[in-house]
């Protein structure tokens, strides 16, 4: 067998089927009402998959403390690369971050997410090669089978239209606020960085990729768009709630004109820390020396007794 | 050095995964290309192709007679190139729209009177000069939608489904609407005519039966999934495959007699010769069953999907196939007679005449095989040019 038949195999039987046939599942259960199981199955695998993005967002932030010295590590040994690696690593060592230790976690999700985009759309063919190709994934259960077509219309928007298909002003709604969402996601989780030139890097990206990723909203199947906003607020609220003691309030992300409206303050000012548990990551709230055992009163300790 | 080293590895295994499972799906997303097949009338073979046009070419040896649209009068859309088109490839659901000037053609070719009618994805309805493939009518017939349903013709009218859930009844001379019928979803089954009703499926599920003059519902049967095939009338039988199963059904009490389950969908339309129903499945199963009883004769595994339906002619049974074939099987026993490997999926009922076997695939190609052998006559476009 060749290699894609082979990866296709392997892709489709363990990855993009079941969570497929989950999706259809989450529609029957919620009443065939697609959008809604769109929401809530992204909602689901959002939070399974979303330790690896903290994670992944420790790790960065920790990196980020880290800037300014090996800023200076590298100003000191821009003649050695050897010593400035050595240096490098025993810092990164000292301080107890692993550099690629963000990396790992930020893929593992990414194969699950794709699969979780592209059964959305599976679910919603276009046309009907696309509704005969969706045979080969459903699994032989006349109750998965009778679903289909799936019920596409979700608050007055057929979820299978583009907003370039529909031309109708509301469908351009949905594609606006992947944008926003996007773009505040974005601003939330971006680590600050020292380097001057990297933090202007980090500027644009927060304007260009909403931007891009709106557009692309605006090509493809509405249901696509719910998809990420609803990924967005989901990633946002959940970082936010674990780790809100390192990122500034809320209303720091908005105008102040909007922020002066909101519930929770407007200072810049990230809280003050609350002691926690132990990490090794720099930057979360410091660790907590082993503690030594107490030795209990002297009333209640037992005694041997001895026979 | 142990953990870095191993992280390492899984962080490279990891890395490859998600490239590969982006790049297996770039690309992957099943284009829209149209399954209309050919018809063969007199001299001339009528068809519409992947491509999005419609041909006339000669039947003996392919060549091109006229082709609607002409090239220098593309209409529609054209497909998307550049990023989205690529990122399109990599989206199912989304990306660059196949199909061609006429946005892709599902419908075969009727052909009467030298006027040939077929419908299209772009939502509009042509008839065509068969002699020389210029439009007949003043404009082509607007649907509210795609037609993927075929036409039937019956006393002058056309009939025909469409994508915005009407059936609809066109006067075949002038090209103006009789009438329209509201349905509950789209309309992909091709309707069947008898005795002033029309039978069609639908994908809400039901079996309509409305009047052919005024298009009044007579009465709907529910069953549990899209009917996509169209029905066929023999023996006083209807026969319509939903979902899963196919169904022999009293037109006139709506009773069932049987029923006959499958592993996966009934797409193809059923062909009943000699008290046997023969249909395909997108199980890649064909299936010849007892009319009378729904018991299986014989079945054969074609290897891919089979949308298309069978066509029986000097007790064969000429099917086309997903997996890029396409067969010829003794209709009684169900022994290969031949097949033929193609370029494309064969998903376009192949026409039969007394020597010649015509099929249309995906990769807009027409054949002409040798209805004994299999073997090529000719193919359109020919090969050097395909290439």
């Amino acid at each position: 067998m060749e290699i894609t038949a082979l990866w296709d195999l392997f892709w489709n039987n363990l990855i993009f089927n079941p969570l497929l046939n989950a999706l259809v599942l989450l529609t029957i259960l919620l009443g065939g009402y697609y959008g809604l199981a769109i929401m809530v199955f992204t909602i689901l695998v959002r939070l399974i998959t979303m330790p690896f993005t903290v994670k992944q967002l420790r790790s960065s932030r920790a990196m980020a403390v880290l800037q300014p010295q090996i800023k200076a590590l590298q100003k000191k040994y821009a003649q050695d690369k050897e010593k400035l690696s050595q240096e490098t690593m025993k810092l990164y060592g000292e301080a107890g971050v692993n550099p690629l230790g963000g990396c790992l976690p930020a893929l593992i999700p990414w194969p699950i997410m794709i699969a979780l985009y592209q059964s959305i759309l599976q679910m919603m063919p276009s046309h009907p090669e696309q509704l005969m190709d969706l045979s080969k994934h459903l699994y032989p259960f006349q109750a998965i089978w009778q679903v289909v077509p799936v019920q596409n219309v979700f608050l007055g928007l057929d979820l299978s239209m583009s907003a370039m298909t529909a031309g109708q002003w509301q469908y351009y709604i949905l594609p606006i606020l992947v944008v926003v969402s996007s773009w505040l996601q974005q601003k939330m989780l971006t680590s600050p960085v020292a380097d001057a030139q990297q933090a202007q890097m980090n500027q644009t990206m927060q304007v260009t990729m909403p931007l891009f990723i709106g557009f692309i909203s605006l090509q493809f199947a509405s249901g696509l768009s719910l998809y990420w906003i609803t990924y967005n607020v989901v990633t946002m609220v959940v970082a936010y709630v674990l780790m809100r003691d390192t990122m500034p309030p809320l209303s720091s992300y908005l105008p102040a004109s909007i922020a002066a409206y909101l519930p929770f303050g407007t200072s810049a000012q990230p809280r003050a820390k609350k002691p926690s548990a132990a990490t090794d990551e720099v930057g979360e709230a410091t660790a907590i020396k082993a503690r030594a055992p107490k030795k209990k009163p002297a009333s209640r300790r037992r005694k041997k007794r001895r026979r | 050095m142990k953990r870095p080293t191993r992280r390492r590895m899984v962080l490279g295994i990891i890395v490859v995964l998600a490239v590969l499972s982006m790049a297996s799906q770039c690309g992957g997303a099943p284009a829209r290309f149209g399954w209309g097949g050919p018809n063969q009338v007199a001299a001339a073979v009528y068809c519409g192709l992947p491509d999005g046009r419609v041909y006339a070419l000669d039947a003996d040896n392919g060549t091109q007679l006229w082709v609607y649209p002409p090239p220098e009068k593309d209409e529609g859309e054209q497909p998307a190139g550049g990023l989205l088109g690529g990122l399109g490839g990599c989206m199912p659901g989304g990306g660059a729209p196949a199909g061609g000037p006429l946005g892709g053609i599902y419908t075969t070719p009727i052909v009467s009177d030298g006027v040939v009618y077929v419908g299209a994805y772009n939502q509009k309805l042509y008839a065509l000069d068969a002699e020389t493939g210029k439009l007949v009518w003043p404009k082509p017939f607007e649907a509210g939608g795609p037609i993927v349903s075929g036409l039937r013709l019956h006393e002058g009218v056309l009939y025909f489904g469409c994508n915005d859930h009407h059936l609809y009844a066109v006067d075949a001379q002038a090209g103006t609407k009789r009438w329209d019928f509201t349905a509950g979803h789209e309309i992909w089954s091709t309707p069947t005519i008898h005795e002033g009703v029309v039978y069609f499926g639908c994908n809400d599920h039901k079996l309509y039966a409305v009047d052919a003059a005024t298009g009044s519902k007579q009465w709907t049967y529910d069953t549990q999934g899209v009917i996509v095939s169209s029905p066929t009338l023999a023996g006083g039988r209807l026969y319509f495959g939903a979902l899963h199963q196919i169904y022999a059904m009293n037109p006139t009490t709506q009773a069932i007699d049987w029923e006959f389950s499958a592993a996966n969908w009934f797409w193809a339309d059923p062909t009943v010769i000699s008290d046997t129903v023969y249909v395909g499945n997108l199980d890649n199963q064909v299936y010849a069953l007892d009319a009378s009883t729904g018991d299986l004769k014989w079945q054969y595994d074609t290897g891919g999907q089979v949308r298309a339906a069978t066509v029986i002619q000097h007790g064969v049974a000429y099917v086309g196939s997903e997996s890029q074939k396409v067969l010829a099987l003794d209709a009684q026993t169900g022994e290969l007679k031949w097949e033929r490997e193609v370029k494309g999926k064969v998903l376009a009922t192949p026409f039969v005449s007394a020597d010649q076997v015509y099929v249309t695939t995906s990769e807009a190609q027409l054949y002409n095989l040798d209805v004994a052998s299999g073997a090529v006559r000719w193919q359109f476009p020919p090969a050097t040019e395909a290439q």
